[in-house]
């Protein structure tokens, strides 16, 4: 039917649309600024040279007591009594099963000794907080506040493989030992498709967080998700565009300068590749294709008092079957290997991987990685044996 | 507390679908009572501890506000038969719809670094296009555009749905399809209206059985190509798309089944057409076996030898050069090459086709040359099917898939043409 009321004159209610209109969109201005503000990073401090010891340490042992069959993607965290706190996924038989949960287990650096792990995310109430299905979870990161707040991100599917999932968060405020229910975060307009994390965030000066997160969907390319404490989302800048990087590991040099070494996803060249930031994040470079090999898996590294980066990396082109322990000076473009820490892989059992490399209050350092898909090791290292394994090579 | 926005667009959406889906418009009103009653129970029916609404909400996610707004409205045609908003209402949101998620959705899969995603977390040149956007609706009466603009906006200032992100308060891929949808209904109402003339109408645009089985055949064979690329990257590589290997013949095949419909075409018509359309008829022919052939490389070949005998003969000290030039020659070739064809289709698909369906002129002139139109469902599926290839498939060798989607559509195309009484 014919409508020619849009050549009518204007009504009353039609002044007031314009009213409404106006209003609307200026509270839209007053109430959420362009958001890319940098705000710098905050390098996090070297605490290794405060360690007083002299005697060489170097030990490491199995994460909890081996309930799951399989364990995979750990992180870490200190919490407020010095002992350390894993996550990591595991199930029963394989990644991406509906039987997957998210593990912890504490780590009493007094007695060496690991407890016993209990499940805190499982399939079930995750479905039942986020009111919608969830198939499997997995790639817990962590993070704790000056305030003593943990947050952990993980990665839940609802549809498909890991290239469908969405990232959820939790805290807690009882050093993990109860957790608040999950959070979702909204990183894609596509059916919120495809974002996971995997490496630890970034601290800015002004209290937010530069998570660094991965999309896995057509395009595999990397961000910097920045987030509030409590979870809402500021801002997100892309590190790479195309399908070449995954899993991001960002380490600040300075309030202004960070590189982030980035996973391999095509088929050629098979070593690792960085970009580099001098703008607090806002912007990225050039990728650098590294002469350090990238079997397609993730990379950690820290920053010592030095300036120089102890990397932890599968020093292979193909497969995991060897972990590697190496410093460089020039952000990763040369590197002298410490150690191997594993090199004794074979192709069944899927090899080291998903390293964790981080520091305790105490100065020392802890490695977590999947060994063999079928346990997380724990490695244990103080400044002295690394003086003392740098020097002798 | 979950959002409920995001809740009851997802069972707006699922309602709304159920109804379609049955054609309740066309049943009697109690029976369209009884649909309604059996999706809203349907939505509560729990499976594993969860109701089947929150399978739906894993799947599609949380709708927008104009998500929320279309399939209310469309809930209520259905149920009452009658529409709250003009055809032109409606016009004006679907095409802002199209725009504004050929701007979004393209650059989210990485093509790039910017991301115009971000620009919904904060930015004045967003909140500024958002007013001018509003503004324009708002003068030129475009009522449905107004309401779906102040929802989404509001829905965001307080926050509705769990994201923060002022882009998937407004439009979402649900909204998308429905706005393609709704383009498709109102394609299929104007041919309606045309068939008081059967003699366009039919025949323009029919389907053959043989194009049917085409569009089978190399959906069939691009599917497989994804799965195999998405499972076992080697084996694609290396037997499926490989130099001689199966899908390389069968693009050889299309092509040449392509020259043969020119060549025949070509001497049925001899006596009947003029020198230009069968010439150009003939030079058409005479590509398709060119490409042919260029797919198992003679042509490429030729000018390998030729252009590494030429630079060898005549720079023999700067060898590094040489290795560039022939490297970057051939490189060169191709990029021009790829380029070119691209323009050539957006120019073909996009600007000829429907020029020639609005201006008779126009439509003489190319009929006179002999210049094959592609139907509407063509047109189609040659975009699916790049778009499977270039976006889906996982491989560096994605191209070889397109090139045989691309032979036997465009066989498909100049066998049956649009512009088939031309011929």
């Amino acid at each position: 039917m014919p409508d020619s009321s849009h050549n009518s004159p204007r009504s009353l209610m039609h002044w007031g649309v314009l009213a409404l209109v106006l209003l609307n969109v200026g509270l839209l201005a007053l109430t959420n600024p362009t958001r890319a503000i940098s705000a710098g990073f905050v390098v996090e401090p070297d605490l290794s040279p405060r360690d007083p010891s002299t005697t060489p340490i170097y030990e490491s042992r199995f994460v909890g007591a081996g309930v799951p069959a399989f364990s995979h993607s750990a992180s870490m965290v200190e919490i407020s009594d010095g002992r350390l706190r894993a996550f990591w996924m595991g199930g029963g038989s394989h990644e991406g099963k509906s039987d997957v949960a998210i593990y912890t287990a504490l780590f009493d650096p007094a007695t060496n000794a690991w407890t016993r792990e209990t499940p805190i995310i499982q399939v079930d109430d995750s479905q039942r907080h986020l009111h919608r299905n969830i198939h499997t979870v997995g790639n817990a990161t962590i993070h704790k506040f000056d305030s003593g707040r943990l947050l952990l991100w993980y990665v839940s599917v609802s549809v498909g493989g890991w290239a469908g999932s969405s990232i959820n968060m939790i805290h807690s405020d009882d050093d993990g030992e109860t957790w608040s229910a999950p959070k979702r975060l909204v990183t894609s307009p596509f059916f919120n498709l495809s974002s996971l994390v995997k490496s630890p965030p970034v601290r800015f000066t002004d209290g937010t967080i530069g998570l660094p997160i991965y999309h896995e969907f057509m395009g595999k390319f990397c961000e910097l998700l920045r987030l509030t404490p409590d979870g809402k989302v500021l801002h997100k800048q892309r590190l790479t565009k195309g399908r070449r990087t995954l899993q991001p590991a960002i380490i600040p040099r300075s309030e202004t300068e960070a590189t982030a070494f980035l996973r391999r996803s095509d088929k050629a060249p098979r070593r690792a590749i960085t970009v580099a930031t001098s703008d607090g994040g806002l912007s990225w470079g050039e990728p650098l294709i590294l002469d350090m090999p990238n079997p397609g898996s993730p990379i950690s590294a820290l920053r010592l008092d030095t300036g120089e980066l102890l990397i932890v990396f599968n020093n292979v082109p193909r497969k995991r079957d060897k972990l590697t322990l190496a410093i460089s000076s020039d952000e990763g473009v040369t590197y002298d290997i410490i150690k191997e820490i594993e090199s004794k892989g074979d192709h069944l059992s899927n090899g080291f991987g998903y390293p964790w490399l981080m520091q305790s209050s105490t100065g020392q350092f802890h490695l977590l990685y999947t060994w063999r898909r079928e346990r997380i090791k724990h490695l244990t290292f103080n400044r002295a044996w690394l003086e003392q394994n740098r020097s002798s090579r | 507390m979950t959002s409920i926005l995001g809740m009851t667009g997802c069972a707006l959406v699922m309602v709304f679908f159920g109804l379609l889906m049955t054609q309740a418009r066309s049943r009697s009103v109690r029976v369209r009572c009884v649909i309604l009653l059996v999706m809203i129970v349907a939505m509560f029916i729990p499976v594993n501890g969860l109701i089947a609404l929150g399978y739906v909400r894993g799947l599609i996610g949380d709708m927008s506000f104009t998500t929320w707004l279309l399939a209310l409205l469309g809930i209520h045609a259905q149920l009452t038969n009658r529409e709250r908003f003009t055809t032109r209402d409606y016009c004006g949101l679907m095409m802002l719809l199209i725009a504004s998620s050929l701007f979004l959705y393209p650059f989210t899969l990485g093509l790039t670094i910017f991301d115009p995603y971000t620009l919904g977390y904060g930015s004045y040149g967003f909140d500024l296009a958002l007013l001018l956007i509003a503004l324009l609706a708002w003068w030129k009466k475009f009522n449905l555009v107004v309401l779906c603009l102040m929802g989404g906006i509001f829905a965001y200032h307080l926050n509705l749905l769990e994201s923060g992100n002022l882009w998937d308060y407004l439009i979402d891929p649900i909204s998308l399809t429905l706005a393609l949808g709704w383009c498709v209904e109102q394609a299929f109402r104007k041919r309606q209206a045309m068939a008081s003339f059967p003699s366009l109408a039919d025949q323009t645009q029919a389907f053959t059985k043989i194009e049917i089985v085409t569009y089978m055949f190399v959906l069939v064979m691009v599917l497989i190509g994804y799965g195999m690329a998405s499972n076992d990257e080697q084996m694609f590589e290396e037997v499926y798309v490989k130099e001689d290997g199966l899908i390389e013949w069968l693009t050889v095949l299309g092509f040449a089944i392509g020259s043969l419909v020119c060549f025949r075409r070509v001497f049925t018509l001899r006596s009947s057409h003029s020198m230009l359309f069968l010439g150009l008829s003939m030079m058409l022919g005479l590509a398709f076996l060119f490409v042919a052939g260029e797919e198992i490389s003679w042509g490429q070949r030729l000018l390998n030898v030729e252009s590494a005998d030429f630079f060898r003969d005549h720079n023999a000290q700067e060898e590094t050069n040489l290795h560039n030039l022939e490297v970057g020659g051939v490189k060169l070739n191709k990029l021009i090459f790829s380029k070119g064809i691209a323009v050539l289709m957006v120019l073909y698909f996009a600007v000829l086709a429907p020029l020639y369906s609005k201006k008779p002129r126009i439509a003489k002139w190319v009929d006179s040359l002999g210049i094959p139109i592609p139907k509407l469902h063509q047109s189609i599926a040659c975009l699916i099917m790049l778009l499977i290839t270039q976006l889906m498939v996982d491989s560096s060798n994605r191209g070889e898939l397109a090139e045989f989607g691309g032979a036997f559509l465009f066989t498909i195309i100049v066998a049956y043409p649009s512009n088939h009484r031309a011929f």
